[in-house]
C-alpha cells in the first residue's frame, strides 16, 4: 500500500483502478512469490541447479516450464501447477482449470510446445470423515474427490493428452485441499528458447473470449481461506472449456513452424495484465482493450485486464507474419485478436474507450514490490512414540489394514476414467500387470514416433512425513520419485526434477520448515546431479473456520521427475516373472524407522523417526541408482523385475509384484531382522525389490552395495512370511479383497 | 503404388497423428484433411483410396458424440460419399469416428442421412480407459489373417454402448471377448456394456467399418501389442488392389 502511495506522489497523480489492480495482482504471493522471495528460497534452488550445470538442461525456472534435451533435435518439458484455492471452494471448476492452466504452460513453453503427458494429484481430508467433522466453510472431502475425478475426465480426455499418473491422498489438514496437476511437453530443440518481443511486434490474443469469470483468482488464492470464502470469492472460479484449448494446442505448433511466434505465454493468474506485463517487461507494451473479444460487453477496463477467463494465450507475432498467423488460426478455428503492440518505451500502457487507463513504468511494476523480512524460528518438536510390535500371529490383520489404507489401496476406479494411451506414445501407463490394475508407479512414453528413445516421469507425494521432520520429508520425496524412475530404467545421469510446495501461511515456524525443506532438496539435488528445472510454491495453506479455529495444511512437497530412457524396448517392470527366482532387497531397510508410515497411520500415530539417515546417506543412494542402470544396459539384463519401495513399505510392493505377475512369494523376515512390523511396513525409500534368476550371484551383481536375499518367487498365489520358527501364509485373493474394497465406494 | 489414405480432422479430433503414423507404418501414405477444407472442395476426397475418421471429441461432442461432425458430413458431403463408396473405396471410423458413422446413418444400415441407432453412454456411466480383447466375427478384407485369435487393443471412451432399432440386421465386425474367447457383456472385459459384446460393425456391404477400440495405439512392439497393425495393413493392402 505504501509503495503505491509513494508512487502516486512521485507521479503527481492518483493511480487508476486498473493500475492498482495490476500492481496488486502482480505482487500477490501467487504471481510474485513474496514469501519465498523474502526467504531467498527460489534463489537457493536456482543456485543449486546452476551449480549442477547439467549439459542436457535447456531451460530452468525462467520459462513457463523447465526443459531437458531428449536428443539433438527434441526437448521435453515439465511443469506442475497447484490450484488449491478454487478446487477447495468449487472443485469441478477448480480442478478442470488446474488442468487447463498447466497444459497451457506446456503449450506456452519456448516458442510453442505440444503436451504429451499429464497428471492429477489430490490431497483432501479423508473422504470417509463424518460430515460434522468437516470445518464450516469447507466442502466435504468426498464431494471434492468425486468432483475432481469428474473434472479431470471432463478436461483431460478431450484434450487428448495421456494421463501419466493419478494420486489421491488424505490428511486432516486439507480442508483447503491440494489440487496439483503436471504437464509434460515436447518441443523441437530449435524452438526451446523464447525470444524477446521486438518493438512493433503484434500482441495477438488467441483462444476464448474474455468474461467476468475468474476475477481476482491470483489474490484470492494467495489469501487464507475463511468460512465465507466460498460465497465471497465465487467469481474467482471458472468452468473450463477443453475444446477451445484443444484447438489452439493443435494450431500453435503449426504457427511456430511457420515462424509466426516470437514469444508465447499463457493467460493464467492475473489474466492479460500479468501476461502482457511479463512478455513486455523488457520492451514495453501498449494494449487497446476495446479490441479484446468479450463474453460480456459491460466489462470495465480493469476487469478486462484482470479477468482470468480460461483457454487464452498471448503471442508476440512479427508484423510481417501477422497475415499468415491469422490465416493458420482461422483454419484451425481459433479466435484471434490483435490487442496491441510491443513498444520500445518500457512502459505498460492501455487504452479503453478513448481513455488511457494504464500508464506504468515496467521498472516500477516489476521492481517496487516491497518484501518484508521474514522471521525464522524452529518449532517445538512434537514427536509421538512408536508403539511396540504386535504378535507376529496377527500379521494378516495388519497387512490387510495397510493394503486397505487410502494411500495404498487400489485407486484404479478413478484412474481408468482417464485416457492413458491417446497419442499412441505410451509404453508404460499408470496401470499394468496381468489384470491391468497393478499400479506401475511410473509413466514411460516414446515421444518420437518410430524411435526407441523414451521419456519417463514419476512422482512422490507424502502428507505424513512433514509432521515428523521437514528436511527428511524433502529428502525422501526426491529419493522416492527418483528411485521409481530408476526402477523402470531411467538414466540417473539424465534426470530432472520438478517441485511443488504447499505450506501454511507464513509464520516464523513455517518459514523455518520451508528453509529446512528447500535446503535439503537443494543439497540433495546437487549431490545426485539431478537439477530442479521447474517448480511452484503456494504459501496459503491455511483456513480460518467460522468458530475461529485455524487449520493448517501439512507441510506438502510433491516431487516429480522427468528423465530419459535410452531404449524403451529394454524396460524393467514390476510383475514377478518366474517361480523360483530370487528376491533381493537392494538398499537399506531399518525396521525401527517407522515414522510417518501408512502402518503407523492405521494405528493412529505418526512416530518419531522417518526412514532417513541425513544428507550424506541420501546422496549415497546414487551408487544404487547407477548400479541398477548399469545392469539394465547389459545385453542380458540380470534384473527381471524391480520396484522402488515407498508408502506401504516392503509389503505393498511385494503384494503388487505378486498380484501383477499372478504368482506369490516366500519371504524370510529374519534375512533383514528386527521387529517384524518394521521389516514389512517401514517405508524404506531409496531401496528396491529386485527379481533375479536362481543361479545369478547377487554378491557379484550388487558388490559393494547393501543387499539381502529375502526370499523367492513361487507359483502359488500367496504371500508367506517366516519369522524365525513362526510362519504365516496369506492367499493373494484375501489381500486383493482388502486392497480393492476401499476406493470404489468413495466415488460411487 | 503406395495408396493415399485421407484422415479427417475437425476441431476436437485428437487421434489423427497416431492414426497417420499407423497408416504409414502399415505401408500407406496418410494425409490429414481438415473437414472444413473438404467441405469447401468435396471432390478432394476422390484423390484418396480410403477415408479414416479418427478418435477424439469432435466439436466437443456436446450435443451427442459425433453429432455435429455427422450433420456437417451428411449436409455437405452426402453425394460425394455415395460416389466414393460406389467406387469401392472403404471408410474406417475409430472411436469418435465410429460414433460419427453411426450418426450419419452409414452404420449400421448404409443409409446416409437416416440414423438407425447410436453409440451411447457406457453402462458404467463413466469414461473407461482399458485394454480389451477383441475377436473378429468373420473373415473380410479388413480381418484377413486376424480371425481366430484374440486381438489386444486399448479402448478409451465414455459412449460406446451400441443401441439399434429393433429388427435391424447387424453385421458384426468385432466382439469384446472373455478369457475363453467368447463374446461377452461382462464388465470390464466389455467396458461399455455393449449388447452381445459388440465392439465394431460393418455396413451391409462391408466397405464401412466402425470400431470403438483403438487399433492405431497398438502398432509398434513398444505399445505392448501390435494387433492393431493388422487392420491397417489389411486396409492398405485392399487399397493397393493386391
Amino acid at each position: 500500500m505504501h509503495a503505491l502511495q509513494d508512487y502516486e506522489r512521485k507521479r503527481g497523480r492518483a493511480l487508476t483502478d486498473a493500475e492498482i489492480e495490476i500492481c496488486v495482482q502482480s505482487w500477490s504471493d501467487h504471481c510474485y512469490h513474496t514469501t519465498w522471495k523474502s526467504l531467498g528460497l527460489l534463489r537457493q534452488l536456482m543456485a543449486a541447479t546452476a551449480k549442477i550445470d547439467h549439459p542436457e538442461v535447456v531451460s530452468v525456472f525462467r520459462d513457463n516450464a523447465g526443459g531437458i534435451a531428449l536428443n539433438e533435435d527434441w526437448v521435453v518439458t515439465i511443469k506442475g501447477e497447484t490450484h488449491n484455492f478454487p478446487s477447495s471452494i468449487a472443485p469441478f471448476g477448480g480442478v478442470a482449470t488446474k488442468h487447463g492452466g498447466v497444459i497451457r504452460d506446456s503449450i506456452g513453453f519456448g516458442r510453442g510446445g505440444y503436451p504429451i503427458g499429464g497428471s492429477t494429484i489430490m490431497g483432501t481430508m479423508d473422504p470417509r470423515v463424518p460430515p460434522a467433522e468437516v470445518p464450516q466453510g469447507a466442502l466435504h472431502p468426498a464431494y471434492i474427490l468425486r468432483e475432481s475425478i469428474r473434472a479431470t475426465a471432463y478436461y483431460c480426455n478431450p484434450m487428448g493428452i495421456p494421463m501419466m499418473y493419478s494420486l489421491y491422498r488424505a490428511h486432516p489438514g486439507y480442508p483447503k485441499c491440494l489440487a496439483l496437476g503436471h504437464s509434460v511437453g515436447l518441443i523441437p530443440r530449435r524452438y526451446a528458447q523464447k525470444e524477446t518481443p521486438r518493438p512493433g511486434d503484434v500482441a495477438l490474443l488467441i483462444g476464448g473470449a474474455t468474461g467476468r469469470d475468474g476475477l481476482h483468482g491470483a489474490t484470492a488464492s494467495s489469501a487464507e481461506m475463511a468460512a465465507e470464502t466460498r460465497t465471497k470469492e465465487a467469481a474467482a472460479v471458472q468452468i473450463g472449456h477443453p475444446i477451445t484449448e484443444r484447438k489452439f494446442m493443435e494450431a500453435v505448433p503449426v504457427l511456430r513452424d511457420a515462424g509466426c511466434i516470437r514469444s508465447i505465454t499463457d493467460l493464467g493468474a492475473g489474466g492479460l495484465s500479468c501476461a502482457a506485463g511479463e512478455m513486455g517487461e523488457a520492451t514495453g507494451v501498449f494494449l487497446d482493450l476495446d479490441r479484446v473479444p468479450l463474453k460480456d460487453a459491460s466489462l470495465t477496463a480493469w476487469e478486462i485486464l484482470l479477468s482470468e477467463s480460461q483457454e487464452r494465450m498471448l503471442l508476440a507475432v512479427p508484423p510481417e507474419k501477422l497475415a499468415e498467423a491469422l490465416n493458420i488460426l482461422a483454419r484451425y478455428d481459433v479466435m484471434a485478436a490483435e490487442v496491441g503492440r510491443f513498444t520500445g518505451d518500457r512502459r505498460y500502457r492501455a487504452v479503453w474507450r478513448g481513455e488511457t487507463v494504464v500508464d506504468l513504468e515496467m521498472d516500477f511494476l516489476w521492481g517496487a514490490c516491497p518484501i518484508e523480512e521474514a522471521e525464522v524460528r524452529p518449532p517445538l518438536r512434537q514427536a509421538s512414540p512408536t508403539p511396540p510390535p504386535p504378535a507376529f500371529s496377527e500379521l494378516p490383520k495388519y497387512v490387510k489394514a495397510v493394503l486397505a489404507h487410502y494411500h495404498c489401496c487400489d485407486q484404479s476406479a478413478a484412474g481408468f476414467q482417464f485416457d492413458s494411451t491417446v497419442q499412441g506414445r505410451t509404453v508404460i501407463g499408470p496401470y499394468g500387470g496381468r489384470t491391468g490394475r497393478m499400479p506401475t508407479n511410473a509413466f514411460v512414453c516414446a515421444p518420437i514416433r518410430g524411435q526407441s528413445i523414451g521419456v519417463v516421469s514419476t512422482v512422490a507425494f507424502n502428507p505424513f512425513y512433514g509432521e515428523v521432520d521437514p528436511a527428511g520429508l524433502a529428502r525422501l520425496a526426491v529419493l522416492e520419485a527418483v528411485a521409481k524412475a530408476v526402477a523402470v530404467g531411467a538414466d540417473p545421469s539424465c534426470l530432472a526434477l520438478c517441485d511443488n510446495f504447499y505450506t501454511p501461511r507464513s509464520t516464523p515456524e513455517v518459514n523455518w520448515a520451508l528453509c529446512q525443506m528447500v535446503e535439503a532438496i537443494a543439497d540433495l539435488s546437487v549431490a545426485l546431479g539431478m537439477p530442479f528445472i521447474s517448480g511452484k510454491d503456494s504459501s496459503s495453506g491455511t483456513m480460518q473456520t467460522a468458530d475461529g479455529k485455524v487449520i493448517n495444511v501439512p507441510l506438502t512437497l510433491v516431487v516429480a521427475t522427468l528423465g530419459r530412457i535410452p531404449d524403451v524396448t529394454r524396460l524393467v517392470t514390476k510383475p514377478f516373472r518366474r517361480p523360483g527366482d530370487q528376491l533381493i532387497l537392494l538398499g537399506d531397510l531399518w525396521p525401527d524407522k517407522l515414522g510417518g508410515s501408512v502402518y503407523l497411520d492405521t494405528l493412529g500415530t505418526r512416530g518419531d523417526l522417518l526412514h532417513d539417515a541425513g544428507p550424506e546417506w541420501a546422496a549415497g543412494r546414487l551408487a544404487l541408482f547407477r548400479r541398477l542402470f548399469e545392469l539394465y544396459q547389459r545385453p542380458q539384463n540380470p534384473v527381471l523385475a524391480a520396484s522402488a519401495i515407498g508408502e506401504g513399505g516392503l509389503l505393498l510392493r511385494l503384494f503388487e509384484m505378486a498380484y501383477g505377475g499372478g504368482m506369490g512369494a516366500e519371504i524370510d523376515l529374519m534375512a533383514i531382522g528386527g521387529r517384524w512390523d518394521g521389516i514389512l511396513f517401514a517405508e524404506a525409500v531409496g531401496a528396491f525389490i529386485v527379481e533375479i534368476e536362481a543361479q545369478e550371484d547377487p554378491a557379484t551383481l550388487f558388490a559393494g552395495l547393501p543387499w539381502r536375499r529375502i526370499g523367492r518367487v513361487v507359483e502359488e498365489e500367496a504371500l508367506s512370511f517366516s519369522y524365525g520358527p513362526e510362519r504365516v501364509k496369506i492367499p493373494l485373493a484375501e489381500l486383493v479383497a482388502a486392497w480393492e474394497a476401499t476406493f470404489p465406494p468413495l466415488i460411487a | 503404388m503406395t495408396p493415399k489414405l485421407g484422415i479427417l480432422y475437425a476441431p476436437g479430433t485428437n487421434c489423427h497423428e497416431e492414426t497417420a503414423f499407423a497408416v504409414e507404418y502399415a505401408g500407406g501414405r496418410p494425409a490429414i484433411l481438415l473437414l472444413d477444407e473438404v467441405i469447401a472442395r468435396p471432390r478432394l476426397i476422390l484423390d484418396y483410396a480410403a477415408l479414416i475418421i479418427p478418435g477424439g471429441f469432435s466439436y466437443g461432442d456436446h450435443l451427442a458424440a459425433g453429432r455435429i461432425f455427422a450433420v456437417r458430413f451428411v449436409h455437405h458431403l452426402a453425394e460425394i460419399l455415395r460416389e466414393f463408396l460406389a467406387g469401392g473405396r472403404p471408410i474406417l471410423g475409430i472411436c469418435n469416428g465410429d460414433q460419427i458413422l453411426m450418426e450419419t446413418g452409414l452404420l449400421p444400415a448404409g443409409t446416409i442421412g437416416e440414423r438407425h441407432g447410436a453409440l451411447t453412454r457406457n453402462r458404467s456411466a463413466r469414461f473407461e480407459d482399458r485394454w480389451v480383447a477383441l475377436a473378429a466375427a468373420e473373415e473380410t478384407f479388413w480381418t484377413a489373417g486376424l480371425v481366430g485369435r484374440p486381438l489386444r487393443l486399448p479402448s478409451a471412451h465414455g459412449e460406446g454402448r451400441l443401441v439399434v432399432a429393433p429388427g435391424d440386421g447387424l453385421r458384426v465386425a468385432f466382439h469384446y471377448v472373455d478369457e475363453k474367447g467368447r463374446p461377452t457383456e461382462a464388465y470390464p472385459a466389455n467396458p461399455s456394456g455393449s449388447p452381445g459384446g459388440i465392439a465394431g460393425i460393418y455396413d451391409p456391404g462391408g466397405l464401412v467399418l466402425g470400431l470403438m477400440p483403438h487399433p492405431e495405439r497398438a502398432v509398434l512392439p513398444v505399445h505392448g501389442s501390435q494387433d492393431g497393425l493388422g487392420i491397417f495393413a489389411n486396409l492398405v493392402r485392399f487399397c493397393t488392389g493386391a
